[in-house]
């Protein structure tokens, strides 16, 4: 019985799946450039752009996400942008942890030693010669283990924004609910997909750090 | 031709540079010469603009480092593009070789033409094979530096160096972070270039190493010039007491480690 509407549900389950991979991705991808970017104004900008980075660091980190995710959806609007939830809710995610990223970053530049920066001075890089060639591909290497575990807390997070009424896994979970009357089984199924997907980003990035650095590391 | 003239550098009230001067000819040797907070570490990144001074004057060939002298006689200091370009002829090698970790040992050697210079994949490769050819380590070209040892990194570092064509090469205490015999094969890259005509001002600390290669030694101690001259004179016959005590302090030394350690 609960097998067959397990059955039943499945198509709908995976498109909302989809759903949530597709919020999960574009979001991932967009907080981690935004990050990178804070981090980069952070560490090159003048005093006062550190600064004004720092407040915006901070401020965001002080706001649960749920009060984000409706803000950005009344926002929005009076910016002059109507846009669907599902771009309202993106967007709120990426803004959200971006900070974090750019946390993750600025942590990872602090472990490469100055001497580094001083090596490409002295072959006489630009300063954002120094970040890209020789900075930023260590960081990244350091930063890795980290940015995919935020990956995962924030494909989880993805969840938050069913309550502004995008469809995505926990949405569409809860609305199967409501019509089988199943929540066990349901709530279960998605408990699942979500595990799957989170580690195997963990693991993926595991392994990734693992085979950089027996590369590059006696 | 590298000139120095009256230079001082102070950090805060702390006069590190005082009143220092020296010349460097075309395809000279010049040695540094003095012990751990004399200074002369500060007067080599002077040179490369990695320390900016308070005083006096640094020409290289006749040019004026650091600023430019308008028609009207006023200096301007350079922006951080002038000093870039300035520091691509001249190379600096340091003590702990501070290779890119992420890049092979090609990667390494080709990042100054390749990426600085823009020069091409095929030019920029070529170069860096023989550099690494002429330091002898063609044959780890697609290792990493973690995989080498400190000898070898340091090879690299100054084939690194060199393969940006710089006139002058700076040489900041390159065999102190080594083990006593990994110092050799990075001696015999030196002594090699010194062949070949390349100007270059090295610091260290080490009596030995100055013997070497110096074909003119500066010994320092305060910030100050306390002497100067070939190496035969002024390790051999020292005229100035401070120097006398420095030389007399390295003899007792090792002299000491003998007695304590009769292998060595």
């Amino acid at each position: 019985m609960e097998l067959q509407q397990l059955i039943n549900a499945a198509p709908l389950l995976l498109r909302a799946l989809e759903q949530t991979l597709l919020i999960a991705a574009a979001s991932i991808v967009i907080s981690v450039a935004l990050g990178l970017a804070l981090a980069e104004i952070g560490l090159l900008g003048g005093r006062a752009a550190t600064f004004v980075t720092r407040c915006l660091i901070e401020a965001v980190r002080g706001v649960p996400l749920l009060v984000f995710v409706f803000l950005t959806y009344y926002l929005l609007p009076k910016a002059g942008l109507n846009v669907e939830t599902i771009y309202s809710g993106s967007i709120a995610l990426s803004l959200f942890f971006a900070v974090y990223a750019a946390e993750i970053f600025r942590g990872a530049f602090r472990t490469i030693p100055k001497v580094q920066a001083e090596a490409g001075l002295a072959l006489g890089m630009r300063t954002w010669q120094i970040q890209f060639i020789v900075l930023l591909p260590q960081a990244v290497r350091v930063a890795l283990p980290s940015l995919m575990n935020l990956s995962a807390i924030m494909i989880k997070a993805t969840s938050v924004v069913s309550i502004i009424g995008v469809w995505e896994l926990t949405l569409a979970t809860q609305e199967i609910v409501m019509r089988t009357l199943s929540p066990f089984t349901f709530f279960t199924a998605a408990l699942v997909m979500y595990f799957v997907l989170c580690y195997g980003t963990v693991t993926t990035g595991a392994l990734l750090a693992k085979r950089l650095n027996k590369a590059q590391r006696a | 031709m590298i000139s120095v003239q009256n230079l001082s550098k102070a950090f805060g009230s702390n006069l590190v540079l005082n009143d220092l001067s020296f010349e460097v000819p075309n395809g000279q040797t010049a040695v540094l010469l003095g012990k751990s907070g004399s200074g002369k570490s500060t007067m080599l990144r002077c040179l490369n603009l990695l320390e900016h001074w308070n005083g006096g004057r640094i020409e290289i060939d006749g040019k004026l480092l650091g600023a430019t002298i308008d028609c009207d006689g006023r200096s301007r200091k350079w922006n951080a593009r002038e000093e870039a370009e300035a520091r691509r002829r001249i190379g600096m090698v340091f003590q702990q070789f501070n290779l890119f970790p992420h890049m092979t040992v090609l990667q390494n050697v080709m990042c100054g033409p390749r990426r600085i210079l823009r020069q091409d994949e095929t030019s920029s490769k070529k170069l860096a094979m023989d550099l690494l050819e002429q330091v002898g380590l063609a044959s780890k070209r697609d290792d990493y530096p973690a995989f080498l040892s400190g000898g070898q990194q340091q090879r690299v570092a100054i084939a690194r160096a060199l393969a940006m064509r710089p006139s002058v090469l700076l040489l900041d205490e390159v065999t102190s972070a080594l083990d006593p015999e990994l110092v050799g094969e990075v001696l015999e890259v030196i002594r090699n270039l010194k062949r070949s005509g390349l100007t270059m001002v090295c610091v260290t600390h080490e009596i030995h190493f100055a013997q070497d290669v110096a074909d003119h030694i500066v010994f320092m101690e305060d910030g100050q010039l306390v002497e100067e001259g070939p190496p035969e004179a002024v390790l051999v016959t020292p005229r100035t007491e401070r120097l006398q005590k420095f030389l007399a302090r390295f003899h007792s030394r090792t002299n000491g480690a003998r007695a304590t350690c009769p292998s060595a």
